[in-house]
């Protein structure tokens, strides 16, 4: 297999992943508002750990373009000018949501009786974020594949 | 200004008998870049567009042009 079908082959498995990616650090966003607030018990410090790698390991492979195990020549021919730009593109959305979520929760915590802790707000803003860069990300990829 | 660029990419290659994978391996790209400069998705920068018309035996402007050129 040639590297051109290589990184065509990696290029599809990633617009793959990215969805499930994004699916679990949405449930886990679900589970987490659902926990009852309180004192952190070891369980939840253990599922804020686990959401604190996802969303960080996302962030890198959204930044990156993932497949750090693979030669540097094939990461740059799976990270090449149309990766960049969709990358770019996805980023922007990302930020957009990310702001508008902002904006909406100061409304609510502004002009409603609506008590959010800042847990629950950094949770809400993040997850916002990188689910739609990463939506955006494997849509622009996968019409870029087809 | 226009950011649409029309191009005659497939024609050439397909004229020349090259798939998408084989024009991407002799530029350094994958398929995906020679894919979306050929369906007008994307446009390619300078560097990808002198090495297409490398490629292809074709000047630059032989391969691009502006819509209504």
């Amino acid at each position: 297999m040639t590297d051109a079908e290589e990184a065509d082959r990696l290029s599809r498995r990633r617009t793959r992943i990215l969805p499930v990616l994004g699916l679990f650090l949405v449930i886990q966003q679900a589970t987490f508002f659902t926990s009852p607030a309180g004192r952190m018990r070891a369980v939840d410090m253990v599922h804020a750990g686990a959401w604190i790698v996802l969303a960080s390991v996302i962030l890198a492979a959204l930044m990156t373009g993932g497949f750090w195990n693979r030669p540097p020549a094939l990461r740059r021919l799976i990270d090449d000018e149309v990766t960049r730009a969709n990358r770019a593109s996805a980023l922007q959305l990302g930020f957009v949501v990310a702001m508008a979520v902002a904006i909406g929760l100061y409304v609510i915590e502004s002009f409603t009786t609506a008590v959010l802790t800042p847990l629950q707000t950094i949770h809400a803003i993040v997850t916002a974020g990188l689910f739609t860069a990463l939506l955006r990300f494997a849509a622009l990829e996968r019409r870029a594949l087809d | 200004m226009t950011d649409r660029l029309e191009n005659r990419v497939r024609e050439v290659r397909e004229a020349k008998g090259l798939t998408q994978a084989q024009l991407a391996e002799l530029i350094g790209v994958s398929r995906k870049t020679v894919n979306t400069v050929e369906n007008g998705v994307f446009v390619p920068s300078t560097v990808i567009a002198l090495k297409l018309a490398q490629a292809l035996g074709q000047s630059v402007e032989a391969l691009f042009s502006l819509p209504g050129d």
